[in-house]
């Protein structure tokens, strides 16, 4: 049984974000079984030293962690590595003896989910150094695709993302591993590749339109 | 021949401070002009992900702070070396928030490139990136995954010539500049 699960969104789009869409899934599912839970948006503690106390301290009572987090030039984005440099420096004083575990879902605005694998190797990494328990990293890819609306608003559209997550939380109720199925609904894509290049291309043409400056998209300042 | 040094180290990482050195010194041998800065003392915010730097105000970040400056600095660059210790396999956060905010340097629009999806580049003129991760003890899991971001990283960005070296304080300094050396090498022949 979680008792007390910390959700962790390392995303500066906060709760407008596709990681914060996934965490809450996540977290509403566990919390039908008993769950509670706490949630803190990195971006607004980790300059902030009472928060950074009120997170390590949010680390010392929980028995599941989340991290969710947009993928950032193939890693972390840089306020998540420094709260994790934090949490590890700290950790040698925190005096959880409970088990801790660990997960992290890292969604990026590419097709391919498996583009997130660097960052997710970057996340067991931590668990281990920080002696959690790694339950698995969850690859998201065309995350634009959810652009921070509930998954429950759409759940046509985001069927794969909502049985995938469904799995996910059965898997951390019954202390077992994440299983592949969940993996391979997680990373199911939309649309083909080409599909998704060619749309995401006519809406950046129209995004720079709608702001005046689709015939500067292409400029070099230096 | 200009040389960007992005120096990621954090206050506790002192002893590393001689490497450091000794490789600005190899660099000004070569004739290369050295850009050294020390990320820590900059003030450089989070990237936003907000996109304005594609879609508003292209190429540049709305952010105005050194990041914009480093951002232009990298353009600017035959060769970036990223100094870091190790940080769980990836880059320090020092060093993060300069790699976060080189968006603005590339295109919005998405192009197949070793069978991914990517984006294209703004500039034609782009760095050769050498990576140079530091480790406390040797750890295997560690420097395959740096590797990997740094190869990752150089698909992004484009680099002509790329390459990690590792180094840990019970290694030889010798067998780290041995290496250091022949990518430099690699690394002048493109220029």
């Amino acid at each position: 049984m979680i008792e007390k699960a910390l959700l962790l969104v390392g995303s500066p789009k906060v709760e407008q974000s596709t990681s914060a869409s996934l965490g809450n899934y996540l977290i509403s599912k566990l919390e039908e079984s008993g769950t509670t839970s706490e949630k803190l948006f990195i971006h607004r503690v980790v300059n902030r030293e009472e928060k950074v106390k009120n997170l390590l301290n949010e680390i010392e009572a929980m028995d599941l962690m989340i991290l969710t987090f947009p993928l950032y030039v193939d890693s972390l984005p840089a306020p998540v590595i420094k709260a994790m440099e934090l949490i590890k420096d700290n950790k040698t004083f925190l005096n959880s003896k409970k088990p801790q575990n660990f997960i992290a879902i890292s969604n990026n605005g590419f097709p391919e989910a498996s583009q997130n694998d660097t960052a997710l190797k970057i996340c067991r990494i931590f668990s281990k150094e920080c002696g959690f328990i790694w339950k698995g990293g969850i690859a998201v890819g065309g995350g634009g695709a959810i652009n921070g609306v509930p998954l429950l608003e759409k759940p046509g559209m985001f069927r794969n993302f909502i049985r995938g997550l469904d799995l996910v939380a059965q898997a951390l109720k019954d202390d077992k591993e994440i299983p592949q199925e969940a993996h391979d609904f997680m990373s199911k894509k939309l649309i083909p590749d080409s599909l998704y290049r060619f749309v995401g291309n006519y809406s950046w043409k129209s995004q720079a339109k709608r702001y005046g400056v689709k015939q500067k998209i292409k400029q070099k300042l230096y | 021949m200009k040389a960007l040094l992005l120096n990621g180290t954090l206050e506790q990482d002192s002893d590393i401070d001689k490497i450091y050195s000794s490789i600005v010194d190899k660099l000004k041998s070569k004739g290369f002009e050295i850009d050294s800065i020390i990320l820590r003392d900059l003030n450089v915010a989070a990237c936003q992900g907000c996109f304005d730097c594609w879609v508003k105000n292209p190429g540049e970040c709305r952010t105005a702070d050194d990041g914009r400056e480093v951002a232009k600095k990298m353009v600017q660059s035959n060769l970036i070396i990223h100094f870091t210790p190790i940080t769980f396999g990836g880059y320090s956060s020092e060093l993060k928030k300069v790699i976060d905010r080189f968006l603005p340097t590339i295109l919005p629009f998405f192009t197949k490139r070793e069978g991914e999806t990517h984006h294209l580049y703004r500039y034609q003129n782009r760095a050769s990136i050498i990576a140079i991760g530091f480790l406390n003890n040797q750890d295997d899991e560690k420097e395959l995954t740096f590797k990997e971001l740094v190869h990752r990283n150089s698909l992004n960005m484009g680099a002509p010539i790329h390459d990690a070296i590792t180094f840990s304080k019970d290694q030889n300094e010798s067998e780290f500049f041995d290496k250091f050396n022949t990518i430099l090498e690699k690394v002048e022949v493109k220029i």
